[in-house]
């Protein structure tokens, strides 16, 4: 048996806890049952298992990683001849044993009754092992970005979770005649909704144990978010034109290009997200130049940023986008929707301008986590973005100067001058920011 | 010698543990630079140096830990950075600052150490029952960890490190937190394991102890090894000699013939019975000797005496720079 699991199993299911599992819960549904027979046992049942295995199987899962490093037993777990796979399902499937347990003596009794709806059971369960994989994965990442400091990371690694099974929960309560309309097939909401929450549940599972790998002291190569992020790109490129798609479906290249500015805008925002939730900082920067100078390919990669293939696919895809708007001779005339209309004709202007807002973004968390020293710099980065996405845009538009906001927004309106030069000027301040800090750090490593 | 990482033919040598060039960067500062050494199998080295030398760091790089930023780290014929887990099964580790699950038991906790390092379960009991046997925790096999003295915390974390016969053993302060009979019997089992082929690195400030059963001595001092050499080479090879003068009788002049000496230094003045520090060779000490006895001393004796651990540590220490960081 895989010793971790093995070890959990020991830790999470004493005999006192086996025991008083099914005393507290059949106590529960036999009160539930003398009140009202039937459909109170089941929906209070529904309730147990979402609470077990959401509230509780993800903090379980957040803290299962964390709850260690406080103890000072994960270098002893990191150390363990242990597979990155084998220490990943051992500690999600092991820290929520118990819960889990729980759960199952649940199902019996929310399968009771007469209006027992066994895709609402398999919703729970789904969007229960969501929350608590979602749960391990952000404790991973928490812990690599930030493993000095470790006040509240198991909450902050439990909201992750919570906000996730939210998000799912929401798209899995679908109406049942619904369809989706996805590459031009037409499946129903039900199931197109649970394989896709299957698929994402999957997909973070994979990301548990890519970040292991790391824990683990493997070399990783930046394969894993590159394949989510193009994975998600895909995915999300297929939901469009959707419903506009009476808009554009005479139109010249007019859906490719809707496709691949979902799939673009994706990359980009996912791109971000994994520059922000990477480790980070001068020595990484400077081992990743040093090995662009002298290492082999393999080595290189292994010290890549995750950023790095993202910047390229939203080059990549913003390319396309432009050769596509060039191919189709620009002929975009929906007087139904002038914005649209709009966008559209100037969808290679906005590509460009994302890519570029991207590029400045990406140099502002590095400049800002690049001195070890500076404490809450990513908190210092988010306060930046939404004074500069939010706050300063909004201050423009008061003033009656709205002509001004493609300067710090992406926007698909306005001429390539206003939307492209403002951006451009900013990736070169900010490039010279960072060259400043490298240089004021390197002699500072120098001189030490 | 300097050692070049890339060019080094690492297979050649038979050295369990091969270090070459080896940095290591913090965000602000650097805490190892280029350090190259080997361990031969079957020793056990003392590793010294004074805090925030880069000791931990260095214990860390070799468990494979921490990923340096140059260098290469070869523990028995494999990369660190290519084969961790590979390493890991071959390697035990008991750092400074370590924690135990508090709700296993001894045996479970020694069981599950054993299982995670790839003990086969058929072995288990007899291994979990050998490595409490050896560290004096048989009759609480059955004890939850969490209730533990501090030093019998100890001894189970050693236990732990031990339990999967690692070819390497690497232990940091394991001495702390055990009383002197406890810490006797570490001694006398770190050079059992030696004995059975174990090759050990032990890291603490206790160096009397080190002394008992070391066979080498590493210092690193700022990030760099100043010293790597066999214990008697390294008193030997110290940059200054301790002698000792004994006169016939009493005599309070020589002291004060010593003290106006150039090279001199540490004198230990009990009259009949001097021992001092002199910085010079074999001739410097002939001199030494003709200008007390033209003193007018009766000195009946001059030799030098054998520095033991502390003295080296504290002369190189002292002087700074050692050899050339690498043997």
């Amino acid at each position: 048996m895989n010793p971790e699991f093995r070890r959990n199993l020991l830790l999470e299911l004493t005999l006192h806890r086996l025991v008083a599992m099914p005393l507290i819960l059949l106590l529960l549904y036999g009160a539930a049952g003398l009140i009202d027979y039937g459909d109170t046992v089941s929906g209070i049942a529904g309730f147990v298992i979402l609470i077990l295995l959401v509230a509780w199987g993800s903090r379980l899962a957040a803290d299962a990683v964390l709850g260690e490093v406080a103890g000072r037993t994960w270098d002893s777990q990191r150390m363990s001849a242990l597979g990155p796979w084998s220490m990943s399902w051992g500690k999600l499937a092991g820290s929520t044993i118990f819960v889990w347990y729980g759960a199952a003596l649940s199902i019996p009794a929310a399968l009771y009754g007469g209006n027992a709806d066994l895709f609402e059971l398999l919703r729970l369960l789904l969007v229960g092992l969501f929350s608590q994989v979602l749960a391990l994965f952000a404790s991973l990442a928490i812990q690599r970005l930030r493993p000095e400091r470790l006040r509240f990371h198991v909450t902050q690694a439990q909201i992750v979770g919570l906000v996730g099974a939210l998000i799912l929960w929401n798209l899995l309560k679908w109406d049942y005649t619904d369809v989706v309309y996805w590459y031009g097939f037409a499946p129903g909401n039900v199931e197109f909704s649970f394989l896709s929450g299957l698929i994402f549940t999957a997909w973070c599972c994979f990301g548990i144990y890519r970040l292991m790998r790391a824990e683990l002291q493997f070399r990783c190569w930046p394969v894993g978010w590159a394949g989510f992020t193009l994975f998600c790109a895909v995915y999300a490129a297929g939901f469009m034109p959707g419903r506009i798609s009476d808009f554009v479906v005479d139109t010249p290249g007019g859906e490719a290009i809707l496709q691949l500015l979902m799939a673009h805008i994706v990359i980009a925002g996912l791109t971000w997200l994994g520059a922000f939730a990477e480790p980070k900082g001068f020595v990484r920067l400077r081992r990743w130049r040093d090995t662009i100078r002298s290492g082999s390919p393999r080595e290189i990669l292994s010290v890549m940023p995750s950023w790095t293939p993202g910047l390229l696919m939203a080059l990549v895809t913003g390319a396309l986008i432009v050769v596509t708007a060039l191919l189709s001779d620009g002929r975009y005339h929906y007087a139904a929707d002038k914005y649209l209309s709009a966008g559209l004709g100037s969808a290679g202007i906005f590509s460009a301008a994302l890519l570029l807002f991207l590029l400045r973004d990406i140099g502002i968390i590095h400049f800002l986590t690049m001195d070890g020293r500076a404490k809450r710099a990513l908190l210092s980065a988010l306060v930046y973005f939404a004074a500069l996405y939010a706050l300063l845009p909004t201050i423009l538009f008061a003033l009656d100067l709205e002509d001004a906001i493609p300067a710090l927004v992406p926007s698909p309106m306005g001429n390539s001058v206003v939307v492209i030069v403002p951006v451009l000027l900013q990736v070169a301040v900010v490039g010279g920011l960072i060259g400043w800090r490298w240089a004021k750090l390197a002699r500072a490593m120098q001189s030490a | 010698m300097t050692l070049d990482a890339a060019a080094y033919d690492h297979s050649a040598s038979t050295a369990v543990v091969q270090v070459r060039d080896l940095i290591y960067d913090y965000p602000t500062a650097r805490a190892l630079f280029g350090v190259s050494f080997d361990i031969e199998p079957g020793s056990i080295t003392a590793l010294v140096g004074p805090n925030g030398a880069g000791k931990t760091t260095l214990l860390r790089c070799l468990a494979a830990l921490e990923t340096p930023y140059s260098g290469s780290v070869v523990v028995d014929g494999l990369n660190v950075e290519e084969h961790p887990r590979d390493i890991h099964r071959r390697l035990g580790f008991l750092q400074d600052f370590f924690g135990l699950y508090d709700d296993l038991s001894v045996r479970q906790c020694l069981d599950h150490h054993a299982a995670a390092h790839g003990v086969p379960w058929v072995e288990r009991p007899a291994a979990v029952e050998q490595s409490a046997e050896r560290l004096g925790l048989a009759d609480r096999l059955d004890q939850k960890a969490g209730t533990l003295s501090r030093g019998l915390r100890q001894r189970l974390a050693v236990a732990q490190a031990i339990i999967h016969r690692p070819n390497l053993l690497l232990l940091d302060e394991p001495a702390s937190g055990l009383d002197p009979e406890a810490r006797q019997e570490l001694s006398r089992l770190l050079v059992t394991l030696r004995d059975e082929g174990m090759t050990l690195i032990v890291s603490s400030h206790i160096l009397a102890e080190l002394e008992d059963y070391s066979t080498h001595m590493m210092i690193v001092r700022d990030g760099r090894v100043v010293e790597h050499s066999p214990l008697d080479q390294a008193a030997e090879a110290a940059p200054v000699n301790r002698l000792l003068a004994v006169l016939a009788q009493p005599d309070p002049r020589l002291a004060k013939i010593l003290h106006g000496i150039d090279g001199v230094s540490g004198v230990m003045d009990t009259e009949a019975n001097v021992g001092f520090d002199f910085a010079g060779d074999a001739e410097a000490r002939a001199a030494l000797l003709r200008q007390l006895v033209e003193a007018g001393l009766p000195v009946v004796e001059f030799r030098p005496v054998r520095l033991n651990m502390q003295d080296v540590y504290l002369q190189r220490i002292k002087n700074g720079t050692g050899g050339d960081g690498a043997i």
